[in-house]
């Protein structure tokens, strides 16, 4: 950037920032979230900096981003309270969206373009603005950039490994970061330093050697007790040399744990010749894991948004300059990430499982896709699942009936199902609770149906969590895991924000009456949260 | 599986196949887009659906559409002229899909306005074999139409043994005969969706053949087609599309000399609406006053020009239907600017609020008329008179209709206006895009609201007004209840387009800086958003931001030609309104037939008898919240203003 442009791009986000300012002073009812909108404006107008020069700039109509400004104030008297964040979130995204896919339509990314956008996105997480979370939202910025700085020289990341001054970042190596930044939990300095970390590991491990893995030791620094034996095999497996690579994969998933689900796609992940190692390994071992991983997200809460990075990292880091035709890619999965940027708090805790059951399909089907076929034919395929998945995404009217019952252990309690018809669920969530693993039985659900014929299901701990389990502050001391089918529901905002662990249980359609029986063998303050019934038509 | 998953399904078919069959090369670029916009709106959809705030299955689907409709109109405006494959057939094609796609989910509600009347017509004429009505009103039950509640229309002619006939002419309802009879209401709906998207390729060929390029096309018929106002009369019920079909093809056919197709076109425009035949009489004496043609084509043509009076007198007795000569006397004076910078700047009904596309295709037809194809420009001359004789009407907007009712069959005009413009100038094209686009999906989640009592709100005044309790629809130019803004809006207008003709005469060029233009348009939001947040110094008391504790809207919402009263509020003993005004002394206007007692801000007034008609009553306003409470007798408000 030069300075005339840095110039431009301090007043362009000033006055933005002021006028968001005035605009918010002279609306009489405010909500806390509405604190967002200066600090949007600023960061919209940041993101619509040129990034080149002033031809380059007209070229790829940089500054169209600018235009969000206009329409976050729009948003601002327009949209309910209930959608105004996320409205806010879209027309962000919109602009980070024109940044990236302008500053990629050259064929690559400056390391100063990607820093820039970075910084901006990682904005967010400046709020709410308090001194100590601030201070950690800049310091995992910060890491960042490093982390783009480290991996703009790393062979894995390189365009041209051959090129001897190659100072451009990969589009794969740009998400990651900006993933990781978006994502890493900003409670306290720990994880902070996450990209920081990140950017570290890249450094030391230069070599090439063990190029493929350094996604792995990432994820696996973010991930739970399998992503960190993956990346640790992984490390090992790559050290040790190219003899384990043929075997690797036979080998790894009884290691992993095989017979669950979840250890076989750790083993597909981390494994050498295992999905890092893909293109390496022969077509049948391709088919047959990426058949077996798309089986595993699907049906267990798999780290989806680390496997789409995956994916994406293999589709567009190549060698050779960037295909134009596919800086979309990028461009739309920094929207997606941009999109909850007002409630980018929410999303650590729960990483990787937060995510919508249709979303893990979009991934699964980017995931299976990216792995299988090679980018000549990928968009066709994409198109294809995208429509296909399209379909299940709709969103379905949810006819809500709060029940608000606390059980102790052995109570239980009589709900009469809503009248609506439609398949009903019940979302559960529990209280003192957090230290219980996965698996512990948590209630018992019995279910009468309009014809007289009676139904039992055990809830067990896994399906449902701790209502406060997934606070940034309870990250390290609660071991609930995310539910499977979470009620979803988010509470607070910014980097505040976190979901409640309330999971949802399918109990069938044509209910008539429910009991929901709190375990005996709870501990004594445990309770069961019977939050609401949802009939989904 | 829901209606609109249904829906959903057939409009990804339509929006991946369509796309690739018009275009010859670039189909991968078509598939990673798809692709992408796909993941796009999946992604944000299921974040909504993540924090609990699931959208109405129908808002879903009109955002889907209006999405991957944008995004296919700016691929296609982006391809070059080797590229695209201009197949009218294809573009009819997908556009009849989309318009079925759009027509089958309005249809979740009843039908509206006239448009139940030509089903009732129609149906008359497949089960009766006749146009009398009065089985029909009989036993609404035995109708698709699915509503109880219709009685003719008032001033429907009644024949001499007491026939109940509709005022609407019935070329339209024999054109949806066989739909109804093979599908009933959805029969009806495609029917109009069917020719409308004949329409759309009509356009298609009348632009080529006019000797603009391909690559302005492609430009231009997306913003038609899949923007308001045709992408709401495409698939409703009323003449409207059908209309801009037959001028389309008038206008093409007398391009390339072929009078008698013309004639046979302006025939049908005439049997449409007797209104339009106004605009078919117009063309007929411009193309004979300019190419002189023989004498057979002029005896055809005052055949053709007798054809739609000469049915309306067989049926009514009446060669004009329902309508006199005295409509053709003209009006006030100021009625004629009232309604034509209404049809153009009205917040509720005009052409840049509802259709910013076609605001600036009339910009175009303005200023750059020398470069209008002959047709078109007789087109042009032929809609004046119609224009001359709408405007000082006091339904110049187009009453309980969708907005621009009455100018949606100069379709293929304002097109060829917009694709001249586009010629010259790209840049307006993408923002106008999307604010057709918001407009689009707005009208197609929630068809019932294009249905607007003419009360001088617009929606988007009256939600800004509901939402802050604030006048926010003062800022937006109303020419149904006269306005400062729409003063302004009318002045600035004219201003601009006289800078617009004078600058490029001066060779003056005026270049603002990128990044100024949308902090400018930023600035401006933050001003109207502080001006409408204070209190303003008229109210009127069915206006959105009034809040009213009991009472009801008089006169009632469904009054035939309501815009004719003074619109109020009535309210009886322990009703109220609590508005926002600014302090000082005001008149209040109100009508109370017994008298009445009233507490105005904490002061007791009464209210003598005001013997039918509004009266003005002085009322002190202390603070700039006021309430007025009915203590005793009943009164009607119809506003508050400063002295």
């Amino acid at each position: 950037m030069t300075p005339r442009a840095v110039l431009e791009a301090a007043i362009a986000a000033a006055v933005a920032g002021l006028l968001a300012a005035f605009a918010l002073r002279a609306l009489p009812e405010r909500v806390p979230a509405d604190g967002m909108l200066p600090l949007f404006a600023v960061l919209c107008a940041l993101a619509s900096a040129r990034l080149g020069s002033r031809e380059e700039a007209e070229e790829s109509r940089s500054h169209l981003g600018l235009w969000t400004v206009p329409l976050l104030l729009l948003a601002a008297i327009g949209v309910p309270e209930e959608f105004r964040l996320q409205a806010w979130g879209f027309l962000l995204a919109a602009a980070l969206t024109v940044a990236v896919v302008s500053a990629m339509t050259r064929g690559s990314l400056p390391v100063a373009a990607a820093s820039w956008l970075l910084a901006v996105a990682g904005g967010v997480r400046l709020f709410p603005l308090e001194p100590r979370g601030s201070a950690y939202a800049l310091l995992a910025i910060a890491g960042g950039i490093g982390l783009l700085f480290a991996t703009a020289h790393h062979p894995l990341f390189l365009r041209d490994p051959a090129a001897e001054r190659e100072r451009d970042v990969g589009a794969g190596a740009f998400l990651l970061a900006l993933a990781i930044v978006l994502v890493a939990p900003l409670a306290d300095w720990r994880g902070a330093v996450l990209p920081a970390l990140a950017a570290l590991t890249v450094l030391a491990v230069r070599s090439g050697r063990i190029d493929l893995s350094i996604a792995s030791i990432l994820l696996g620094l973010a991930g739970g007790f399998w992503m960190a034996a993956g990346a640790a095999a992984a490390m090992v497996g790559r050290i040790a040399g190219a003899w384990l690579r043929p075997a690797g994969l036979p080998v790894a998933v009884p290691a992993f744990g095989g017979v669950t689900l979840r250890g076989a796609a750790a083993a597909l992940l981390y494994a050498p010749g295992g999905s890092l190692g893909f293109l390496a390994a022969p077509a049948p071992w391709r088919l047959a894991a990426a058949a077996v991983l798309a089986v595993s997200l699907i049906v267990r809460p798999l780290p989806g948004l680390v496997l789409s990075l995956v994916a994406l990292l293999l589709l567009v880091e190549r060698p050779g300059p960037l295909d134009r035709r596919f800086a979309a890619i990028p461009g739309g999965f920094a929207f997606g990430l941009m999109v909850m940027a007002g409630f980018s708090g929410a999303l650590a805790p729960v990483f990787p499982a937060a995510l919508p059951f249709e979303l893990r399909l979009v991934l699964t089907a980017t995931a299976v896709v990216a792995l299988l076929v090679p980018l000549s034919s990928i968009a066709a395929l994409l198109a294809a699942s995208g429509a296909v998945v399209s379909l299940a995404a709709l969103p379905v009217p949810v006819h809500s009936e709060q029940a608000g019952r606390s059980l102790a252990p052995g109570d239980s309690a009589v709900l009469a199902a809503p009248g609506a018809s439609g398949d009903l669920r019940l979302v559960l969530s529990g209280a003192h609770v957090a230290g219980l693993p996965a698996g512990t039985p948590f209630a018992t659900v019995e279910i009468l149906n309009r014809e007289g014929r009676g139904l039992r299901r055990v809830v067990e701990m896994g399906e449902v969590a701790d209502w406060g389990a997934f606070r940034s502050g309870s990250l390290r001391s609660a071991v609930n895991r995310f539910p499977l089918e979470p009620g979803v529901r988010i509470e607070g905002i910014g980097r505040d924000a976190w979901l409640r662990g309330e999971g949802a249980i399918e109990v069938g359609s044509d209910v008539s009456w429910l009991r929901v029986s709190a375990a005996s063998t709870l501990p004594p303050d445990a309770r069961v949260l019977v939050e609401r019934m949802e009939i989904l038509r | 599986m829901t209606q609109e998953t249904i829906l959903l399904a057939f409009f990804a078919l339509v929006m991946s196949v369509g796309p690739l069959a018009m275009i010859r090369r670039s189909h991968r670029t078509w598939i990673a887009l798809d692709a992408g916009s796909w993941i796009a709106i999946v992604t944000a959809l299921a974040s909504l659906h993540s924090t609990g705030r699931a959208l109405e299955p129908a808002l879903s689907l009109a955002i889907v559409m209006g999405v991957k409709l944008a995004i296919f109109a700016g691929y296609l405006a982006a391809r070059r002229e080797d590229d695209l494959r201009h197949d009218s057939w294809i573009i009819a094609g997908m556009v009849l899909a989309v318009y079925l796609i759009a027509g089958t989910s309005a249809l979740r509600f009843a039908i509206d306005g006239d448009e139940p009347y030509y089903v009732l017509i129609a149906e008359s004429l497949l089960h009766d074999r006749d146009l009398d009505l009065r089985n029909q009103y009989a036993d609404p039950s035995a109708s698709v139409v699915g509503r109880a509640d219709l009685v003719p229309q008032l001033g429907d002619p009644v024949g001499p043994g007491g026939e109940q006939y509709s005022r609407h002419e019935p070329f339209l309802s024999l054109l949806l005969v066989p739909g109804i009879a093979i599908a009933g209401l959805w029969g009806a709906m495609a029917t109009i969706a069917l020719l409308a998207a004949l329409a759309i390729r009509s356009l298609v060929r009348m632009l080529v053949e006019g000797g603009l390029a391909p690559v302005l096309v492609a430009r231009v018929w997306p913003l038609i087609a899949f923007a308001p106002p045709m992408l709401f009369y495409a698939y409703r019920i009323w003449p409207e599309a059908p209309g801009a079909l037959a001028l389309t093809e008038a206008v093409r056919n007398a391009g390339k000399r072929r009078w008698g197709w013309m004639l046979l076109w302006l025939a049908v425009l005439s049997l449409l609406k007797i209104r339009f035949a106004l605009v078919a009489l117009a063309m007929i004496a411009i193309v004979i006053l300019s190419v002189r043609p023989s004498r057979r084509v002029v005896i055809a043509a005052a055949a053709v020009a007798l054809v739609p009076m000469a049915a309306a007198w067989l049926m009514t007795g009446n060669p004009l239907n329902i309508h006199d000569t005295s409509e053709l006397v003209l009006g006030p004076w100021w009625k004629y600017p009232r309604g034509a910078f209404g049809l153009l700047l009205d917040a509720q009904t005009g052409l840049l609020f509802q259709a910013p596309f076609w605001f600036a295709g009339f910009l175009g037809l303005l200023l750059l008329r020398k470069e209008l194809p002959e047709p078109v420009r007789w087109g042009v001359t032929a809609a004046i008179p119609y224009l001359v004789l709408l405007v000082p009407r006091d339904e110049w907007h187009g009453g309980w209709a969708p907005p621009l009712r009455y100018v949606t069959v100069f379709m293929p005009l304002f097109a060829a206006g917009a694709a001249l413009l586009a010629r010259r100038a790209a840049g307006w094209i993408a923002p106008v895009g999307v604010a057709s686009l918001l407009l689009a999906v707005h009208g197609l989640a929630w068809p019932w609201r294009l249905f607007h009592i003419a009360n001088g709100e617009s929606i988007a005044g009256e939600w800004l007004s509901t939402r802050w309790g604030a006048d926010f629809s003062r800022l937006l130019p109303s020419f149904i209840r006269l306005n400062t803004a729409a003063l302004v809006a009318a002045t600035l207008l004219v201003l601009g387009i006289v800078l617009l003709m004078i600058l490029p005469r001066l060779r003056v060029g005026v270049r603002m800086p990128e990044l100024a233009w949308p902090l400018i348009v930023a600035a401006v939001v933050v001003l109207g958003i502080t001006a409408g947040m204070r209190p303003g110094n008229v109210v009127h008391f069915e206006d959105a931001h009034v809040e009213r504790l009991g009472g009801e809207l008089h006169p009632h919402l469904y009054q035939v030609g309501r815009f004719a009263y003074t619109g109020g509020w009535t309210m009886r003993a322990g009703d109220a309104v609590r508005f926002r005004m600014t302090p000082g002394n005001a008149v209040l206007h109100a009508r109370s037939d017994g008298g009445a007692r009233i507490d105005a801000g904490g002061a007791e007034q009464v209210v003598p008898a005001t013997a039918g008609a509004f009266a003005p009553f002085r009322v002190a306003i202390p603070r700039d919240r006021f309430e007025i409470r009915v203590l005793e007798g009943e009164l009607t408000l119809d506003r508050i203003e400063h002295e």
